[in-house]
């Protein structure tokens, strides 16, 4: 893999893929550009080369999500900080109950729920980039599962 | 449901104007590294993972500008400018020494014994090494001059939470409380105040408070900074691979003698979340007694610590210490917590701790009495054990059934509901069908209590039935199968089938009750 002069092919190409994973972790279009900007920063700033183009995308995944972790956990020790619940984003109004379910999940849930089912990630693949076991990823998808559901049934539909 | 979420989900786009603004942000890092790199690292200030262009915030701003100034100057003193913003504040080496040589602001923290908090539920319980590098934090920063009178405000006068607040007690006679809070707008405001002889409260010493207005971005970077360095216990109770403690779970204890079943405990206890403290006002005033399920205690030297969790998730922790000559014990620290108490349970479970079991060998069959059938680890099978109440093993069968489930990646639950000849009953309009899903689904099942009085295998054919029966389907494949029978005498009893590769095991009856009449009112909502 390429090491210098790949940033707009790499942003072109996981961009929407860690938007995406940002937006519905910090829920915040703002964070969410700040969070997928630190990670790319990161990638560019890397001192090593990636092995395959998946080996490559899970490491970016990886940096987003424990840098959407890191501000989350800045956020709850900082209640000051007003969140402007996902108004920018440009998705379709209609049938976005799913995912405003999705994002009010704590984020244990919405990790592997979002890898899993968005990404397409196996239930093993999903464990390795959250640094956890299979019988958690497997509970945890089990356990999110089940509350997206109940949470998008009883308050968006 | 999961296909609709990834349809809606994958409409999410990045703007093509963000897209730009990271491209340009990563290609100028890029440009930075090239030159670091060919410069033999002249130039190492890019390399942090510092926001670079963020967004929203002035001091944002400053941080492109800096690096533009480094970019065009090509100057390593430019980049200073790229420190992280929060040292704005800090003095350079030749202000230090210039400080050196005069007053500070505040007394010099590295001589007295305070309490820093950080408002991070730890109260200033931190490290002597990192207390160190407080003090010489506080005392080198610079806050500024006092504010003068009309400038500052009264203390307490705003609602902000303060978020820093340094405490100690000076030694004149009688002692004054000094107290300088860092409010999160910036200001600081230092006050004093000593014990009233006359009615025993703390009166302020107005004469000696100050007022200063400070960066509080940039007080809070270099704290957070030193904080993050902080080499914490893992949990609010220390780190329980450094000491001996016993665990236990009502006559089950577990020791260092239990081996790596106490390690992995040990470790699951480092890693389980406990979540911040709750605080008294928080927890009402009601002091109801409470089932306790886990006991931990431990001692170190003449201290002793214990917690114990209730059925509700509650932790009550306990510090106290013993006097060894009247072996009278005072309690020093009382904190609570509270978990998700099923997590932790489900926890224990993962690490292979029987969480139900009398036995601490969780590979064991137990037998049971002579209602009952076996309880094996490997299979689902299972019925009451004599040993346990009714409850206890109903709540045991559903969490291996649970655990059972979970192994299904694509597993979904089909309802449905029959009258007593067994013809579905099914609402006339899509809405009602829908919501009878959601009510059999989610709530029907809270409706029931177990009670192993309710059974009476001789009811059969004497009341009117209906069924409820839920389908778990993995692909096109029943992997699991209950039907609740529920009995206009307020009594249900569920059967429940394991679908095996050939042969499937059948188990229950489990008796539970109903409030009949309730169930009847909520299906007449459904149109049934």
């Amino acid at each position: 893999m390429q090491k210098c002069g790949c940033a707009r092919e790499a942003v072109e190409r996981y961009g929407d893929m860690l938007y995406r994973i940002c937006l519905l972790s910090l829920r915040n279009t703002a964070d969410a550009e700040d969070a997928v900007q630190e990670t790319f920063l990161k990638y560019v700033q890397r001192s090593h080369d990636f092995s395959s183009a998946e080996h490559e995308k899970a490491w970016l995944i990886t940096v987003a999500t424990n840098k959407c972790r890191d501000m989350l956990r800045y956020r709850t020790r900082h209640m000051t900080e007003r969140e402007e619940l996902l108004l920018g984003y440009a998705i379709e109004k209609e049938g976005s109950g799913i995912l405003d379910a999705l994002m009010e999940l704590p984020e244990k849930y919405k990790t592997p729920l979002m890898l899993f089912y968005i990404e397409g990630y196996k239930v093993n693949e999903t464990a390795d980039i959250m640094g956890i076991s299979l019988p958690a990823a497997k509970m945890r998808l089990s356990r999110g599962r089940k509350l997206l559901e109940e949470k998008y049934r009883k308050e968006y539909m | 449901m999961d296909k609709k979420l990834k349809k809606v989900a994958d409409k999410i786009k990045m703007p093509e104007d963000m897209k730009e603004r990271i491209i340009n942000t990563c290609e100028l890092a890029e440009k930075k590294r090239s030159n670091t790199d060919d410069n033999g690292g002249y130039i190492d200030v890019v390399s942090s993972s510092e926001r670079i262009n963020p967004r929203s915030q002035l001091i944002r701003t400053i941080s492109t500008v800096a690096v533009c100034a480094v970019l065009i100057g090509g100057l390593g003193v430019a980049g200073v400018f790229l420190q992280r913003h929060r040292n704005a504040q800090m003095p350079s080496s030749e202000e230090i020494d210039e400080l050196e040589c005069k007053s500070l602001t505040f007394d010099d923290f590295s001589t007295f014994e305070y309490i820093f908090d950080a408002g991070d539920g730890k109260k200033g319980k931190y490290s002597a090494e990192t207390y160190e590098k407080i003090s010489d934090y506080l005392n080198n920063f610079n806050w500024g001059s006092e504010l003068e009178e009309y400038e500052a405000r009264p203390m307490y006068e705003d609602a902000e939470e303060p978020f820093y607040n340094i405490n100690w007690t000076r030694g004149d006679t009688p002692p004054v409380e000094c107290n300088i809070r860092i409010a999160n707008d910036g200001f600081v405001t230092y006050t004093e105040s000593m014990m009233d002889f006359e009615n025993g409260s703390q009166k302020p010493l107005t004469d000696n408070s100050r007022c200063y207005k400070i960066d509080f971005d940039a007080f809070e970077g270099g704290i957070q900074d030193i904080l993050s360095q902080e080499k914490s216990d893992p949990t609010p109770f220390g780190d329980f691979t450094t000491f001996d403690f016993s665990f236990s779970k009502d006559n089950n204890y577990y020791d260092k003698k239990n081996g790596e079943v106490y390690e992995k405990i040990a470790d699951f206890l480092n890693n389980f979340k406990w979540g911040e403290e709750v605080i008294e006002s928080e927890q009402g005033t009601t002091h109801q007694a409470r089932e306790v399920v886990y006991n931990v205690d431990w001692q170190i030297g003449e201290r002793f610590y214990y917690f114990y969790i209730d059925k509700d998730g509650q932790v009550n922790y306990g510090e106290g210490i013993k006097d060894n000559g009247t072996q009278a014990e005072t309690i020093v620290d009382k904190r609570k917590y509270k978990i998700d108490f099923i997590d932790f349970e489900i926890g224990l479970a993962e690490i292979g701790l029987d969480i139900d079991s009398s036995s601490s060998d969780s590979g064991e069959e137990i037998t049971s009495n002579d209602e009952s059938i076996t309880l094996s680890e490997d299979e689902l099978i299972y019925d009451a054990d004599g040993n346990y109440d009714f409850e206890a093993n109903m709540k045991r069968i559903d969490q291996k059934i649970e655990k059972y489930l979970e192994s299904f990646e694509d597993l979904r639950i089909e309802v449905s509901i029959e009258d007593e000849n067994q013809n579905e009953l099914v609402p006339d309009d899509e809405q009602s069908r829908e919501q009878l899903e959601i009510f059999l689904k989610n709530d029907f099942e809270s409706m029931l209590k177990y009670d192993y009085s309710m059974y009476d295998s001789t009811s059969e054919g004497k009341y009117k039935l209906i069924i409820v029966k839920y389908n778990y389907m993995s692909g096109d494949k029943e992997v699991f199968y209950k039907a609740y029978t529920v009995v206009n005498n307020n009594s249900v009893v569920r059967s429940d089938c394991k679908r095996g590769s050939g042969v499937d095991e059948w188990h229950g009856p489990y008796p539970f009750e109903i409030d009949y009449n309730a169930f009847i009112t909520k299906l007449s909502e459904f149109g049934l």
